[in-house]
C-alpha cells in the first residue's frame, strides 16, 4: 500500500481505474462458479429426461409387444439402457434431496405427470442404480443413463464471459492510462520548467497554464511566484550595483590619497588594506552576480587558459607554473573556469611560495585540474567546510592578513558544480594543500586539429593520479 | 575617418575629466598634471558640454555613474560627433559594462578603485595612439588571420578549429597590435607603446617574454615560428594576411 502511495501519479490513477474493473471481473467469475446451473451435466440431464419422456410415451402408445421390444432395443443401443420392470419397483427408493447424482437431476427434469423413483436395484431387472419410470398400473421402465460428460474446468460460457469482459476492460484500461498521462503531463512539464528556470532569464510565465482546473491554478501560482522571484533578483542586482558603486567611490578616494602618502610603510599598509577591501567587494559581487551563470559554454583551449592564469600571477612576482599538455580543447565556460582557478591560485599565494597548476586528461575525455601549493594546508576536519560561503580557516592559515570574506572557494565550488564536476581537497606531502577539480568529458565538437605534430595530449588512466 | 586631434610634439595634451566626486576629480587632476598633462574636471554632462564648447580636448575621462545623464549615454553622444579618445571610469567592474562601454565607442576602460599607474599608462597610451592618427573604428573590428579570429571588443581569440584560446592582457594587446600592422616590422618600443604590456605589476616582463608566450599559443611549431618572425636587429614581423571580418 505504501508503495502505491509513492508511485507515480500516472500509475496511481491508472491503478484506480483498472483495479475496480479487475475486481468486477473476479466477482463475475466467482458468481458464475457459484451458480453452476448451466453446466454440461445439467444440459445432459435435460436431454436425457426428454429422451426418457419420449420412450415412455412411445411405449404407452405402442400396440404390440414386438413394437415395444423394438423401441426398447433401439433405445438401449443409444447411451440410455432400458429394461422392463414391475410397477411395484416404484415404491421405496432413494430420497431425492441433496443428491447430485445425475439420475436425480434427470428425475427433477421429468414432467410432473410421470411417477418415477431412483432405485439401487429392481426385483426383475438386471440393471443397477436405475431410474424407474411408471408406464401403466402394473409395468414400469428402468433407465440406466450413461455417466454424464465431465464438467470442464472452464466452460465455453465462462470463456465467452471473460472475452466479453476483456472487450470491456481493454478500452477502459487504455483510456485510463491515457487519462492518467494527460493529467500528469502538465505536472511533468512543471517539473522540467522549474528545473531549467533561471530567475533572471527566460520567458515571463514558464509554467504553461493548461490541463485540469487545479493544475491551471497551480501553474498560475507558480508563474506568480516566479514573477515575485524575478523582481526579488532584480532588486538584489540593483542593490548590489548601488552598493558596489557607493563602496568603490570612497575606496577610489582612499586609493588615490594613499598613493600620495610620503610615509612608505603607511602607504604600503594602506594599499594592502584597500586592495583587500576591493577583493572582498569583487568576491561578493561575483558570488551573488548571475554573470557567471549566463556565460555560454564554448570550446576552449584549457592549457592556454591555465597558462594565462599562471602568467597573470607570475607577472606580479609569484611562483606559479603550469604543468600539462600544450593544447587541449574542452567544452566549458572559459571565463568561469579561469575565475575558479584564479581564486584557487590566489588563495595559494596567500599561504604558499610555490604553486603548480596541473592539467591531465583522462582517456574518457574528462579532465583533472590540480592546484597544489606548498603552504601549511588545511586540517582534515575543516576541508569540507571551507567550501561553505563565509567560512574561514583562521587558525590554520594565520599567515593571512587579508583574509577576505571566505567566498573564494565557494565561488570555485559553484563553478565546478555548474560544470557537472566535483572538487576535492587533500594534503600534499610533506606539507601543502592540493585542490583537485574533476570535470566530466564535455561534448566537444570534434574538429580535426590543425596542429598534427602538436596534439601530444598526455593520456593518463582514470585512476592514476599525476605525481607532483 | 581620420583623427583630427593630432597632437604636436611640443603641445601639452589637454584632458577633460567628467567625474561627480570632487575629491577624486581633484586628485586625478593633480596626478595628470604631475604627469605633464593639462587637465580640468566637470561634474555633469551639462557642464561637460559647456567645457567642450569653450575649448577642445585631446582625451576625455568619463565616469560611468553620473547624476543626470550617465557616462554610457554621454559616450554614445560624443562618439556620434567626435573621434576624441574616451576612457570610461566605472565602479561597475563587470565584463558586460566593459563591453557595453567599448561598443558605445569608449577606447579604454578603467575600473574603480583604479591603480594610479595603470590609469596614467592607459591615458598616455591612448594619447600616443591618437597622435599616430590611428583609426578608432578600424581598431575595434574583428579580424581574421591564418584561420584565426581576433575580436578586440570581446577580447576573444578563436583558433581555426573554433576553440577559444585565452591570453593575458599584454599578450592580447601585442597580437592585436600585430594584426593592426600586418607585414610591418614592429620594434620592441613600438609594441610596448601600442600595448599596456608592463604596467601590470612590479615584475616588468620584456616584450620578448610576451612574444614567446603569444607564439606558444598560436604558432603551429614554436621552435620554428612562422606567424611572428624575429627580424634581426629590427623587431618582429607578423606574416599572415589579415582580413577584416
Amino acid at each position: 500500500m505504501s508503495r502505491f502511495g509513492v508511485g507515480s501519479l500516472r500509475r496511481q490513477i491508472a491503478a484506480l481505474a483498472i483495479v475496480p474493473i479487475g475486481g468486477l471481473l473476479i466477482l463475475a467469475a466467482a458468481s458464475d462458479w457459484l451458480l453452476r446451473d448451466d453446466l454440461e451435466s445439467v444440459s445432459y440431464a435435460r436431454a436425457t429426461a426428454l429422451k426418457i419422456e419420449t420412450v415412455v410415451d412411445q411405449i404407452r402408445a405402442s400396440t404390440s409387444v414386438e413394437q415395444e421390444a423394438a423401441i426398447l432395443d433401439a433405445t438401449s443401443r443409444t447411451e440410455l439402457q432400458v429394461e422392463r420392470v414391475a410397477a411395484a419397483d416404484l415404491s421405496g427408493g432413494e430420497p431425492s434431496g441433496g443428491v447430485t447424482d445425475v439420475r436425480h437431476l434427470i428425475r427433477e427434469n421429468l414432467p410432473a405427470r410421470f411417477i418415477s423413483a431412483v432405485q439401487p436395484s429392481t426385483a426383475a431387472g438386471k440393471l443397477r442404480d436405475v431410474l424407474v419410470v411408471q408406464v401403466d398400473d402394473d409395468q414400469a421402465l428402468a433407465f440406466l443413463p450413461a455417466p454424464p460428460p465431465p464438467d470442464a474446468w472452464i466452460s465455453d460460457r465462462e470463456v465467452s464471459v471473460v472475452l466479453q469482459l476483456m472487450v470491456l476492460v481493454l478500452p477502459v484500461g487504455l483510456l485510463s492510462l491515457y487519462a492518467a498521462r494527460v493529467i500528469s503531463a502538465p505536472l511533468l512539464d512543471f517539473a522540467k520548467a522549474a528545473e531549467t528556470l533561471k530567475p533572471d532569464d527566460g520567458p515571463d510565465r514558464p509554467f504553461k497554464e493548461y490541463g485540469a482546473a487545479e493544475i491551471r491554478i497551480l501553474a498560475r501560482s507558480l508563474n506568480d511566484m516566479r514573477s515575485r522571484l524575478r523582481s526579488m533578483v532584480e532588486d538584489r542586482t540593483r542593490m548590489l550595483r548601488a552598493i558596489s558603486h557607493d563602496l568603490r567611490t570612497p575606496l577610489t578616494r582612499l586609493r588615490l590619497r594613499a598613493d600620495r602618502s610620503t610615509q612608505p610603510e603607511l602607504k604600503a599598509a594602506l594599499l594592502e588594506d584597500i586592495s583587500a577591501l576591493s577583493d572582498m567587494i569583487n568576491d561578493t559581487l561575483t558570488y551573488l552576480s548571475t554573470e557567471m551563470a549566463a556565460e555560454k559554454p564554448v570550446n576552449a583551449d584549457l592549457p592556454s587558459l591555465l597558462t594565462t592564469v599562471c602568467s597573470d600571477f607570475s607577472d606580479v612576482g609569484f611562483d606559479v607554473r603550469y604543468v600539462g599538455p600544450e593544447r587541449f580543447a574542452y567544452h566549458c565556460r572559459p571565463r568561469s573556469i579561469a575565475r575558479a582557478i584564479t581564486n584557487l591560485v590566489e588563495n595559494g599565494t596567500k599561504f604558499a611560495r610555490e604553486i603548480r597548476v596541473e592539467l591531465s586528461v583522462s582517456t574518457k575525455g574528462g579532465v583533472r585540474i590540480r592546484v597544489a601549493d606548498d603552504g601549511p594546508g588545511i586540517p582534515g576536519g575543516l576541508r569540507s567546510r571551507v567550501l561553505e560561503p563565509f567560512f574561514k580557516v583562521d587558525q590554520a592559515r594565520t599567515l593571512s592578513d587579508r583574509g577576505g570574506f571566505g567566498l573564494g572557494l565557494s565561488i570555485v565550488d559553484d563553478i565546478v558544480r555548474t560544470h557537472g564536476g566535483r572538487i576535492e581537497l587533500s594534503d600534499k606531502v610533506p606539507h601543502g594543500l592540493v585542490v583537485q577539480i574533476e570535470l566530466p568529458a564535455g561534448d566537444i565538437v570534434a574538429v580535426p586539429s590543425i596542429f598534427p605534430a602538436k596534439t601530444t595530449v598526455a593520456q593518463i588512466p582514470d585512476s592514476v593520479a599525476t605525481p607532483l | 575617418m581620420i583623427a583630427h586631434h593630432l597632437v604636436a610634439p611640443e603641445a601639452v595634451p589637454r584632458v577633460l575629466l567628467v567625474e561627480d566626486d570632487k575629491e577624486i576629480a581633484a586628485m586625478a587632476i593633480e596626478m595628470l598634471n604631475e604627469n605633464g598633462l593639462e587637465a580640468c574636471a566637470v561634474g555633469s554632462a551639462a557642464s561637460m558640454d559647456e567645457a567642450l564648447r569653450r575649448q577642445s580636448f585631446d582625451l576625455i575621462v568619463l565616469d560611468a555613474m553620473l547624476p543626470g545623464e550617465d557616462g554610457f549615454s554621454i559616450c554614445r553622444r560624443l562618439r556620434a560627433s567626435s573621434t576624441v579618445p574616451i576612457v570610461m571610469l566605472t565602479a561597475l567592474g563587470d565584463e558586460i559594462s566593459r563591453i557595453v562601454g567599448i561598443e558605445l565607442g569608449a577606447d579604454d576602460y578603467v575600473t574603480k578603485p583604479f591603480h594610479p599607474r595603470e590609469f596614467m599608462a592607459r591615458i598616455k597610451g591612448l594619447l600616443r595612439r591618437a597622435s599616430y592618427g590611428a583609426d578608432h573604428s578600424q581598431e575595434l573590428t574583428a579580424m581574421r588571420f591564418a584561420g584565426w579570429r581576433i575580436d578586440p571588443i570581446l577580447r576573444q581569440l578563436v583558433n581555426p578549429d573554433g576553440v577559444h584560446v585565452s591570453m593575458t592582457t599584454a599578450e592580447f594587446d601585442i597580437l592585436l597590435a600585430f594584426c593592426q600592422n600586418p607585414g610591418r616590422v614592429m620594434t620592441r618600443e613600438q609594441l610596448l607603446r601600442l600595448t599596456h604590456a608592463g604596467l601590470a605589476g612590479p615584475v616588468e616582463r620584456s616584450i620578448d617574454v610576451h612574444i614567446s608566450r603569444v607564439r606558444q599559443k598560436i604558432e603551429p611549431n614554436v621552435r620554428e615560428p612562422t606567424v611572428i618572425k624575429t627580424v634581426r636587429l629590427g623587431g618582429y614581423l607578423f606574416t599572415p594576411k589579415v582580413e577584416v571580418c
